[in-house]
């Protein structure tokens, strides 16, 4: 997405142990996270944040976070999908 | 035994992991050790041990040569081989070359080798799929230790069943012969769904996938709720995936025209979550989206054709694994594809212990090659299996039907039985789990490679006279 203006950008999934979660989506945006989504059905929540400050997040107690991994399938006409 | 090499085994071992850790340092030994497995005629024991010398150029030991039978890498004098004689199989230190020399020697009839496979690290696994009833154990076994010991019992009978030439189970020989039909895929022969009075009706299956052919004609009057989670792009599937495994799961029980029918639960409502794109990829952030809307939107199964290869020893996602747990809280079962790589690990989300990882078989209800095994604990196992090889169902107009191949197309067809079974007991999350893994047909495979066994659908006799009560807010309107 915006991977080309911000370079050192990240993907990552937060998740919460706190059941409130707009409480933590608030503080993880004080950390520099740009929250896209908020998921409360499952305690997530996805994002964009600065590389460099994936240190700070990681002293945040009550959250684990992981980088976004892609999907990719093969091709529609693949032998195995 | 001399030091143990890589072996090329057969073409379908796509991707064979390295050689694990030593198991020094209290790591539990994955994957396949190096060396293969050779089962041999049985009773041909002097011919064998000639055979694997002149065959493969191999020095061999043999059982037969050792007091009381004990063999220990201490007393084999460095051979390559150890034929074990009283169970006609032989254990095989060989190099790749050697180990082509023995696959040649397999199509020789005269030859007393019979199969050759990679031997693999066996691991118990302690991943408590739920509590069973502990029986005749009286509850000295945790359900790993149960798992273990059925994989043994499995294995044994497979093995013998192989030596004596004679077919695993009577049920396993029947199915040798699962081909489509003028009326039904194979796969619905197989799983029994062409048996079954339940339709998924009041039930919602959610396919979390690239989408769908809202437009199909297979499915015109049918209760569809969508949602895109791919930025930009519309639910209408522009890849085929997403349409081909929403027919298997949802698919239609009398297909327009005289097209044979591909479909499980012809009447549940189909929840259509877009998270990934047209050309097939999708971001993590996209699939848990999903996941969130399904659970909000009542779904009772959520079925995901969808993953990431897992490395031997790799652990499962913390965010997917919280997904799982709230779905099963939420009286929803997510289950997903063990991945198409082979003798690899299952890959991601399958891998998560709250999520269901199914496996794919062939028409004669083998064990796909490519489908992922068993090797990580803590959520590795394979769960369940269902057919994925040459799998009818719709792909998008206008080319309408197509045939896939892969663990993404067993998914969808346990997703559908999942729904007749919530339909039938009213059971919901983990207690629908244990119902479709306590109702498996043990097809003479371990649980390694097809978890509980294949996938069967409940014949629900007394349908007509009422089902079991659903729990409220399950119900469609």
């Amino acid at each position: 997405m915006s991977k080309s203006k911000k370079a050192s950008a990240v993907r990552i999934n937060v998740t919460s142990q706190d059941s409130d979660l707009k409480a933590t989506a608030s503080k993880l945006r004080k950390l520099g996270m740009k929250v896209d989504s908020v998921l409360d059905s499952i305690g997530v929540i996805s994002g964009e944040i600065a590389e460099g400050k994936l240190s700070a997040l990681q002293k945040t107690p009550g959250i684990t976070f992981e980088r976004d991994k892609e999907v990719q399938l093969p091709p529609p006409d693949a032998p195995v999908q | 035994m001399k030091k143990r090499k890589t072996s090329e085994t057969s073409a379908d071992d796509v991707g064979s992991p390295e050689l694990p850790p030593s198991p020094e340092g209290g790591d539990l030994p994955l994957g396949p050790t190096g060396r293969s497995i050779v089962v041999l005629r049985p009773g041909a024991h002097k011919s064998t041990v000639k055979s694997l010398q002149s065959t493969a150029g191999l020095k061999v030991a043999s059982t037969a040569d050792f007091e009381d039978a004990v063999v220990s890498d201490d007393n084999i004098g460095g051979a390559d081989a150890v034929v074990l004689e009283h169970l006609d199989i032989a254990v095989v230190d060989a190099d790749s070359d050697q180990v082509k020399s023995l696959e040649a020697a397999v199509a020789d009839v005269d030859n007393p080798v019979l199969s050759i496979e990679p031997e693999m690290y066996v691991i118990p696994f302690c991943h408590d799929a739920g509590a069973e009833d502990e029986g005749s154990t009286g509850g000295l076994l945790t359900q790993g230790g149960r798992e273990y010991l059925r994989g043994y019992n499995d294995a044994v009978q497979s093995l013998v069943a192989r030596l004596l030439g004679g077919a695993v189970t009577e049920e396993a020989a029947v199915a040798a012969a699962f081909a489509d039909t003028a009326a039904l895929t194979w796969g619905l022969q197989a799983t029994k769904v062409d048996k079954s009075s339940c339709n998924g009706r009041g039930i919602r299956v959610a396919v979390l996938d690239t989408g769908f052919d809202l437009h199909h004609p297979d499915f015109a009057g049918r209760s569809v709720i969508s949602a895109s989670f791919v930025p930009g792009q519309a639910v209408q599937d522009g890849h085929s995936h997403g349409t081909h495994c929403i027919g298997t799961a949802c698919g239609p029980k009398t297909p327009p025209g005289n097209t044979r029918r591909y479909g499980v639960a012809h009447e549940a409502t189909i929840l259509v979550g877009k998270v990934l794109s047209n050309s097939g990829s999708g971001q993590q952030g996209w699939i848990l989206a999903g996941i969130n809307w399904a659970i909000q939107s009542k779904a009772v199964v959520i079925s995901m054709s969808l993953g990431s290869p897992v490395p031997i020893g790799g652990s499962f996602s913390p965010a997917y694994e919280q997904a799982g747990l709230a779905a099963l809280n939420n009286n929803c079962l997510i289950v997903a594809a063990a991945g198409n790589s082979g003798n690899t690990p299952v890959g991601a989300p399958a891998n998560s212990p709250s999520i269901m990882a199914v496996a794919s078989v062939d028409p004669d209800l083998a064990r796909s090659s490519f489908s992922c095994i068993a090797l990580n604990p803590n959520g590795g196992e394979v769960n369940i299996a269902a057919p994925g090889r040459n799998v009818f169902s719709t792909v998008p107009m206008p080319t309408r039907y197509g045939v896939k191949t892969g663990t993404s197309m067993a998914t969808p067809h346990v997703a559908g039985i999942a729904g007749l079974w919530a339909q039938w007991t009213g059971l919901r999350g983990k207690a629908l789990w244990q119902k479709l893994t306590s109702t498996a047909l043990n097809i003479g495979q371990t649980p390694q490679t097809v978890g509980a066994g294949l996938a069967q659908a409940p014949r629900c006799p007394r349908l007509s006279q009422g089902p079991t009560p659903i729990p409220p807010g399950s119900l469609e309107g």
